[in-house]
């Protein structure tokens, strides 16, 4: 398997989980927590940078939240509960993705998708929830991740990691979204690749 | 009045004549417009018929807590199958083990090409077996058993 394969979140990085990374053919990881020394990370070819989750339901607590975070250091993923959050986080350029999770589902409709594609923030979505989720969540997923495809909005693919038997291997996470949700093979692999890539590059000093 | 009749048979003889030569050089001509028409058709028409079901090997290595038997794992990998997709796609599929070996814990799974997409998409979605936690890594894909069986012992991960 070829090294380009980018991650956009993982909840815990450690030796141990970093090296499997590195098998796997992952070179670039967003993580929120990290156990071990920055060195090291480098000497084993894989790079990490920080990543802060910010949850809002309205602007005031958003904006607060932005003006705290150092965001050129650290990937910044808003998780907005309301309509106004998520139109202001996609136009806010501190903002690099957008969070997508079974509580903020339906905050996402064609004019959030159509204000996305127009300032390019990608949407990002995280494994767990499309395979260990309800049938019904699932339903929700399918319908949302069709109409990302058909809109042409790019969206990033995070592992969410806490152990090392929870990763998943690049290929199976492409076959699992072409055979569970219909999701064309080349633009998982955008998910998974260019779109994470360039967003973690942003960050790397 | 005899004029207009002249007319109207002749144009009624002209459209036999085309009629009969049109049906003449169709066929004669059969296997060309088979051709034509086959074509003209759609690629995913034409693709939508399977003339023989072809066998693909997958080379997998699993990385567990403890190590693991085939029995254990094969129990594991076609529950966790009919979970995603259904009883009737398991059948259809017919994933087997075809080989496991316990020291190396690398294996070779056994499934019809058409579903290959499946297993694969199974295998990274196995999560424990009988109670031990553990992930398995598809490495290879082949046509025949024989190379399946190199790429066991070749592959580095």
């Amino acid at each position: 398997m070829r090294r380009v394969f980018a991650d956009i979140h993982a909840t815990l990085c450690s030796d141990e989980i970093l090296s499997m990374y590195y098998k796997l053919g992952y070179i670039l990881i967003a993580c929120e927590k990290f156990i071990g020394r920055l060195s090291d990370v480098s000497e084993r070819g894989v790079s990490v940078v920080s990543k802060v989750v910010i949850g809002a339901s309205d602007i005031g607590d958003l904006k607060e939240a932005l003006g705290r975070v150092e965001y050129r250091e650290s990937v910044v993923a808003v998780h907005p509960e309301s309509v106004e959050v998520a139109r202001w986080a996609a136009h806010d350029s501190r903002v690099d993705v957008i969070l997508l999770t079974p509580s903020n589902i339906k905050v996402f409709d064609k004019k959030q998708f159509n204000t996305m594609k127009y300032y390019g923030k990608p949407l990002e979505i995280r494994i767990p929830h499309l395979l260990y989720s309800s049938s019904e969540v699932k339903s929700y997923f399918y319908r949302r991740l069709n109409m990302l495809v058909r809109f042409k909005v790019g969206f990033t693919l995070g592992t969410s990691v806490n152990s090392l038997y929870e990763l998943l291997h690049p290929l199976v996470a492409i076959k699992a979204l072409k055979t569970l949700y219909d999701v064309p093979e080349k633009v998982t692999l955008l998910a998974l690749t260019d779109i994470p890539r360039q967003i973690i590059f942003r960050k790397i000093k | 009045m005899v004029n207009t009749l002249l007319l109207l048979s002749t144009i009624l003889a002209l459209i036999l004549a085309l009629i009969i030569v049109l049906s003449i050089i169709l066929l004669k001509f059969r296997r060309l417009v088979k051709i034509c028409t086959a074509l003209l058709r759609t690629r995913e028409e034409r693709s939508g018929v399977v003339k023989k079901l072809r066998r693909r090997y997958v080379v997998f290595t699993a990385i567990c807590e403890e190590r693991i038997k085939f029995s254990e794992l094969q129990e594991a990998v076609s529950n966790r199958f009919c979970e995603l997709f259904s009883e009737s796609t398991y059948y259809k599929a017919s994933p087997q083990l075809v080989l496991f070996d316990e020291n190396t814990q690398r294996g070779v799974y056994r499934v019809t090409h058409l579903y290959l997409d499946y297993l694969i998409a199974t295998l990274g979605l196995v999560k424990s077996v009988k109670g031990k936690k553990c992930i398995l890594v598809p490495l290879r894909t082949t046509g025949t058993l024989k190379k399946a069986r190199e790429l066991t012992r070749k592959l580095k991960f």
